[in-house]
This record gives structure tokens, sequence and C-alpha cells, in this order.
């Protein structure tokens, strides 16, 4: 071919000379930036999360993930392990828990624990077993709930309203207002009393107006919630409360439902539990022991109890909270509100929100997507398509030289292809860097599954309980409660116990109970 | 004369095969000319977007310019293909 074809096909030399001078001063630009993007990412007690191109290693301050992030990638591209890698370089920082409602993460996190608890000393692995509360289900064994468990300074309507949206949730029936509200004062009900909600339960309080009247109303000092427990008969009607009570039969029918839902804060003290856990692994997953409704329902739950906690929390040590599967909880729209919220005002507490999809810009309507966008501080981006790829743009660096439409096509296509474990993390402000994560070195000489019966046996244990003994002490409480046996309330619930009226003999009889139990004479 | 009347009959019936082979041709040289005057390809492994106009070094006369690395104006070769910046892997363009 002759010189002109060359020219043709190749573009002039000249034209050739300049944007190579360009690109040259481009690299140069963008090397200087990631640089300084590297250099500003490390700090005190970094960790390695990965390698850079180069093959310099990428370390990464604690402080620097403080700060909700948004992580997502497609399925096995490395965004659970690489979620792994971030939450054991925080651990030192803080604490962390991970919701996970696939349940895959928590075995990664799994065999990772067991690992380091074989590399350590004989005499620090108790100490480091202490460190996990495992929520989970085995065969004979769970981790109890703590669901009507009032968070001090927390509304028991407001937590009400949460349980009874994570409750609706589980059922694939559609609730109408009114069934919704009657969930709702069910809820309430076992709040306010600290009670738990069984099916026997269920059948009383909707159906059996004696019982709501002289059993339940009087124990109740929240006025209002008096008055619509007494008058339950004249806001529900009864085809409306029968439809209800089906529901909860349908609902509690799994042995896990009658659990979770039948435990009161009692008993679940009773039951023991770890204090003050430094990792909180809630494996949410639907398994075989685990119906996908009701999985779903422990991680929004799981989600609401960490949240709440952070609200009320006095002390300011940072927690980091990975949500998997994002999508599936925060469409709920009570849920995905509380979340938002609390992605909006939960730095002041010390709590970063991770949240993993993957593919935000479909699992996530549009308003979250942008308010989790906005309030992320960091992203870590794996393999996706254009749409989701198109997150990272507004953040990339301006070109200095070059057209900045072809450049985000060849950003978008090499998003396009991303291999596995490669990802682009970028901290706002800062330049993007794709990052090769680091490898999982499990302990040697160790299968996977030698590795996970290790983490059951002697970390996860710690923090279930006995379905027998759960189930004993739900049988104890129910025959209490239907046989009118209630405890007074805690002085935290009944905040005005001075103002409760004496409507009826059993009111007086309680009133003298408290007195008995403060130990001071009453006027 | 029949030799040269054979030969162009020849030439007419193989006509049409050399109009579609040398439109395949034309069709897959306006695409080669598309992608490089893209400036940049990506990586089929890595999905790395390389550069081609950059400070490269002929492979056959060693001359080192800035240009397209798949072109060298001092002896006129030019390269196939050419390694991935990022992975090494290498990417054929020609």
């Amino acid at each position: 071919m002759s010189k002109n074809i060359y020219d043709w096909l190749f573009g002039s030399p000249q034209e050739s000379y300049r944007r190579a001078r360009q690109n040259d001063a481009s690299r140069s630009e963008g090397g200087q930036s990631r640089r300084a993007t590297v250099q500003a990412l490390d700090g005190p007690d970094s960790f390695i999360l990965g390698t850079l191109r180069e093959g310099t290693p990428l370390r990464i301050a604690p402080g620097q993930l403080q700060g909700h992030g948004v992580a997502w990638g497609a399925n096995g591209m490395g965004k659970t392990y690489a979620l792994s890698v971030l939450s054991a370089g925080f651990l030192p920082h803080g604490r962390v828990r991970h919701i996970d409602p696939k349940g895959e993460s928590i075995l990664i996190a799994a065999v990772s624990a067991a690992s380091t608890y074989l590399a350590l000393p004989e005499a620090e692995r108790e100490a480091y077993a202490s460190q996990f509360h495992v929520i989970d289900v085995a065969v004979d064994r769970v981790t109890p709930s703590n669901l009507f468990h009032l968070p001090a300074g927390m509304s028991a309507s407001y937590l009400a309203t949460l349980r009874a949206a994570a409750m609706i949730d589980l059922s694939d029936h559609a609730f109408s207002d009114l069934m919704h509200h009657a969930v709702y004062m069910l809820f309430a009900v076992a709040i306010v009393l600290q009670r738990g909600i069984t099916k026997k339960f269920v059948r009383k309080f909707f159906l059996d107006d004696t019982f709501r009247q002289r059993v339940l109303a009087p124990k109740i000092y929240d006025a209002a919630l008096r008055d619509s427990v007494e008058h339950l008969e004249a806001i529900l009607p009864l085809v409306t409360r029968q439809s209800v009570v089906r529901q909860f039969e349908v609902l509690l029918n799994s042995q896990l439902a009658q659990i979770s839902f039948g435990l009161s804060p009692g008993a679940v003290t009773k039951l023991g539990g770890t204090s003050d856990p430094r990792v909180t692994l809630a494996n949410c997953g639907a398994s075989l022991l685990v119906p996908p409704n009701v999985a779903r329902t422990m991680a929004i739950n799981r989600v609401v109890d960490a949240l709440t906690e952070a609200k009320i929390r006095t002390d300011a040590t940072p927690e980091m909270l990975v949500i998997e599967e994002i999508g599936s909880i925060i469409k709920h729209p009570m849920v995905g509100r509380y979340l938002l919220e609390g992605s909006r005002t939960a730095r002041w507490k010390n709590l970063a929100i991770v949240c993993c999809a993957q593919d935000p810009s479909n699992a996530i309507p549009t308003e979250p997507l942008r308010a989790l966008m906005l309030n992320a501080r960091w992203f870590m981006a794996f393999e996706s398509d254009r749409e989701d790829a198109s997150l990272l743009l507004p953040h990339l660096p301006a070109v200095s030289a070059g057209s900045e439409a072809a450049r985000k096509q060849a950003f978008l296509a090499e998003m396009a292809q991303l291999p596995a474990q490669h990802c682009y993390f970028l901290r706002k402000g800062l330049t993007p860097l794709r990052v090769r994560t680091r490898d999982h070195v499990p302990a040697k000489g160790y299968s996977r599954d030698a590795l996970l019966a290790i983490f059951n046996e002697q970390i996860a244990a710690r923090s279930m309980v006995r379905i027998d003994d759960a189930e004993r002490l739900i049988a104890e409480e129910e025959r209490d409660l239907l046989g009118g046996d209630i405890r007074p309330q805690s002085p935290q619930i009944a905040s005005c116990p001075a103002a409760a009226p004496l409507g009826t003999v059993e009111d007086l009889f309680a009133l003298l109970d408290r007195a008995a139990t403060k130990g001071e004479p009453e006027t | 004369m029949i030799r040269y009347t054979t030969l162009a009959l020849l030439y007419f019936c193989a006509s049409p095969v050399y109009a579609i082979l040398g439109f395949r041709e034309a069709v897959k040289l306006w695409r080669t000319r598309t992608v490089l005057r893209e400036g940049a390809i990506a990586c089929v492994h890595c999905g790395a977007a390389n550069q081609l106009d950059v400070l490269a070094r002929c492979g056959k006369c060693k001359t080192a310019e800035y240009g397209n690395r798949l072109r060298c104006s001092a002896c006129g070769d030019t390269a196939k293909a050419f390694d991935c910046d990022a992975c090494g892997v290498t990417i054929r363009v020609l």
C-alpha cells in the first residue's frame, strides 16, 4: 500500500504526533494524581486491599472507610470477598456488622475467622471467639432475636411500625390498610408489654374481647394504645381480625418464625447472649431450614436493629455496617426510608453504612439510589454494565487532552470487561484506582468444610441457643400471658406510671404490685 | 485470439468474486480505520484502554518517536499487533 493509503488508514503522522504528546502529558498528570491518591488513602493502621496495575500494593487506612460506601458488580467477580477484606481491615478501628440476605458473605467471613482463630495461640483463641456475635440457624440451635426489646429513648409505636413493616414483608399476601393497622397494634402491644407473639396470643388478642379488655388493656400505660386495645372491635371489623389471624397462622408455621416472634426480651436475656460484640455476622440467607420470606424478614429486622442501636448509642466507637443485597431491603418503603434517614444522620454516630448490590441501577429505586450515591464517601465497582459503570463517571478526573466522550466510552468498555477480583476503588475527591483485590489465603491443611465446622463449633455456637430451650421458654411465657400473669412494665416503657388511670381492679392490683416491687409506699 | 477471448471470459466470470472480495477488504479497511481513528483500543482480556498514539519504539529500525505505535515514520514498517499496557496480552489490530 502506498503512503497515501497508510495516511488514510492511520491518519496523518502530524496528527498522530500531536495526540501522542497530549497522551504523554495526560499520562504524566494522571500518574501524579494516582500517586497522590495512593498516599492519601494510606495512614495509621492501614491494611492492604490489593495491588495496583503496576504491582504496587494499595494500602487503605480504616479512617478512609469512615463514611458510607457503595459496592456493586456482577456475581462472582469478587465483591463479597473484597468486602470481607475491608471489614477485616476496619476491625481494629471499630465494630463491624455484616448483614447478608444471601448467606454467601457469611461463609467467606466464617472461613476467614476460622483461619485466624487457628493461627492464634491457644491462650488467645477464647478472647478472639468471644468478639463474635453470629446470627444464624442450625438444625437444633438458633440465635435468639430480640424483636420486642425497646431501646432506651425510642418510641414504642415507631419500633412497632418498623417491625410490622418487616412482618408484612414476610407474607406474599396483600395487606389492606386495616390489616396493616391490626399488625401494628399487635406489635405495639407486644413491645409495650415486652412479650413475644405466638399463634395463641394472636388469636386471643384479635378474637377474645374479654381477654383484651380485662387482661391486656389494664397493663398498658399508654392511654391511647390502651384505648385502642379496649375498643379494637370498633376499630377493626371481625373479618379483618380473622384475616390477620389466618395470616399469622400461616406465617408462624415455621419453627424459626415461631421462635423469632415468640421470644420476649426477658426470655432472650434468660437464654443469654454475646455482650458488646466487635463483629456481628448475620446470616439471613434462605436455606433448607429458613424459608426465603423468613430470611428476608430476618435481614430487614437486623437492619432495623443496627440502625436503631446506632441512633441510641452513646459511645463514639466507629462501626461499619455492611448490608448485602441492599435492593431486597430498600424496596420496602418504610424500611427504605429508615435506612436512607440513617445514611443521612448515622455519620454523627460514627456509623458507616456500606450498601452492596449486583446492579444498583436496577435493584434500587432511582430516588434512594441517588441519595445513597450522594451520601456515600467511597465506591467500589466491579464488572458492571454501562448503566452501573456510569455511576462513577461524575467522579472521574477531567481530561486535559483527548476527547472526553472517547475517554468515557473507553472507561465504560473497560468496566464491562473487568476480570474477577479487579475493581475500581474511589474515595470521593481522589482519583479512582483500578485494584486487583488480594487473594484469600485459608489456613493450611484445612478444607473449607473443616474451617466452617470449626467456625460453627468454636465461634458461632457461643451466640446460639438450643431450639428446645427457646421453645420451652416461649411456652412458659405464653401460658403466663394467656393466664393473665403479666409482669409490670419496665420503668422505661411505663415512662409515666403516675399518670396511668386506675380504671379497673386489675389496675389497682398492678399498682400495688409495683409498689411492693419498689419497696416504697404509694399514695 | 481464442486464448485472449477465453482469458477475458474467465476474468469476466470471476469479476463478481473479485468484487465481493474487494468489497470485503474495503469494509475491513474501513472498520480498521475507524478503530485506529478512535485513538484507543480496549484490551479484550482486561478491558484496559490502550492509547494508540504514544511515544513508541519501532520493532524493526528501533526508532523512538511520538506517533502511532503501529506505524514507523522512519522505516515505514507497520505492525499488526501490540501488547496491552496493563496485562501484556497481544492485541491484534490490522
